[in-house]
């Protein structure tokens, strides 16, 4: 009675098995080993329904190469290379404060050794008053968490006119370089007014309803 | 008895009685194992029938790992790798003058084909200078569409503010911004505008200075 290979599921014939068969036998176990030689081209939707660990595909659709690793089809790649975002994203978050207040935040897990490049934009105008200095601020901490009292990734200053007129934009980046050990970490995008008026981050301009992006990368090693 | 060069498969001579297990089952049961990457982990790699090129897949370490006639060598990561570059524009050339409620454009625009399952980061800037009055509000606007042509009735992607302040000098303000977009897949444009909100004033601006478009494919 035949016996089945574990990974492409050859067929081994036993010793009793008639030479008769052994054609058909030898033409399907040679059918199995041609349909995954090299990299079949699949789509993103016909990738193969029951693959085997260290399997390769390249998906004509998406022109991804991949393989599977025993639970999800991974990408090829260099360890040392940039990876997928930990989040881009972009929104209407508004945020009216005179002190030092999150706007956003992202928290994820953060692998020791790599770089994360924090990328922000936004609108700011004065509410009240006339004339007020914000300071923009990257702040991380380790945990699900990050407050005014964080380590300070970055800072700076956006002098803004003219209240409900006009506004300014901010659109800057910073890194972390992560030394810690391999865990949740948070980091919180905050906005201050040090002179003490009320100053609107990502409000509506004249009723436009404008956006906000924050994003956080890995950049490499 | 004569083996292949790499996995060392049996070669039955043609006048050879075979035996079914050694010349067969065993064979395919090489073949089995080193079926494009051999799944193991860090501390059982293949060891035996090693060849340049020999793949190999550590489930401890989720690596990929390629033999390259001396060691093996990392080959991968389990991440959805960046893509870079899509494409670049710039211009100095001012845009026409908008007042109130309109909108101008389009100011630059790149078209290329999307990819399934791709995130793509726009980055744009330009200065907005007042035209006629003072203080203007303002927003740049990046819309798409599909096919090679974008307007200002196109899909809209992101709205950033970007006042024309007459304090400022020069009497232009510099904004820059960025934001995300997951398109389908197909041919997409996608376009930088200036627009006003409707104010009910006669204030006008135009975008000047150095305008910028770019796309990257981010993950």
């Amino acid at each position: 009675m035949s016996t089945f290979t574990s990974r492409l599921q050859l067929e081994k014939p036993s010793p009793s098995d008639l030479m008769s068969d052994g054609g058909t036998t030898l033409a399907a176990n040679y059918i199995k080993i041609d349909d995954v030689a090299g990299f079949p081209l699949v789509t993103s939707a016909t990738r193969p329904g029951t693959p085997f660990t260290g399997q390769t595909i390249r998906e004509s659709d998406t022109q991804n190469n991949r393989f599977w690793d025993g639970s999800k089809w991974a990408y090829f790649g260099n360890e040392s290379n940039q990876r997928e975002d930990v989040l881009l994203n972009t929104d209407s978050t508004s945020l009216t404060a005179t002190a030092e207040t999150v706007f956003r935040s992202q928290s994820f897990t953060a692998t020791n050794g790599r770089r994360y490049r924090i990328d922000f934009c936004s609108y700011i105008e004065i509410v009240a008053n006339v004339t007020a200095r914000a300071v923009a601020k990257i702040r991380w901490a380790n945990g699900a968490s990050v407050t005014t009292a964080s380590t300070l990734l970055y800072s700076d200053v956006i002098q803004v006119n003219s209240a409900g007129v006009t506004g300014r934009s901010i659109r800057d980046f910073t890194e972390l370089n992560y030394t810690g050990v391999t865990g949740q970490i948070t980091i919180g995008w905050f906005f201050e007014n040090i002179d003490a008026q009320s100053t609107g981050y990502g409000l509506t301009t004249d009723g436009m309803d404008v956006e906000s992006s924050f994003a956080i990368r890995d950049w490499g090693d | 008895m004569t083996t292949t060069t790499r996995l060392a498969l049996y070669e039955p001579t043609d006048t050879e009685v075979v035996n079914v297990v050694t010349a067969i089952d065993e064979q395919l049961d090489i073949i089995d194992d080193a079926a494009v990457a051999t799944e193991c982990t860090s501390s059982t790699r293949p060891i035996t029938n090693l060849y340049a090129g020999r793949l190999a897949y550590e489930t401890d370490t989720r690596l990929l790992i390629r033999y390259n006639g001396t060691v093996w060598q990392n080959m991968t990561g389990s991440f959805k790798r960046p893509r870079g570059k899509i494409g670049f524009t710039s211009t100095t050339t001012s845009s026409s003058a908008i007042a109130e409620n309109a909108e101008s454009g389009v100011l630059l625009s790149l078209t290329w084909t999307a990819l399934a399952g791709r995130k793509y980061a726009v980055y744009f800037g330009g200065s907005v200078a007042v035209v006629a009055g003072n203080d203007a509000s303002a927003a740049y606007k990046i819309r798409k569409a599909n096919g090679a042509t974008v307007t200002n009735t196109s899909t809209l992607v992101f709205t950033f503010g970007a006042d024309a302040d007459d304090n400022s000098t020069g009497l232009s303000t510099r904004h820059d911004g960025f934001c995300e977009h997951s398109p389908n897949a197909g041919e997409i444009t996608i376009g930088l505008f200036l627009a006003r909100p409707a104010t009910g004033d006669a204030k006008t601006v135009q975008s000047a200075s150095y305008q910028y478009l770019a796309i990257e494919d981010v993950e």
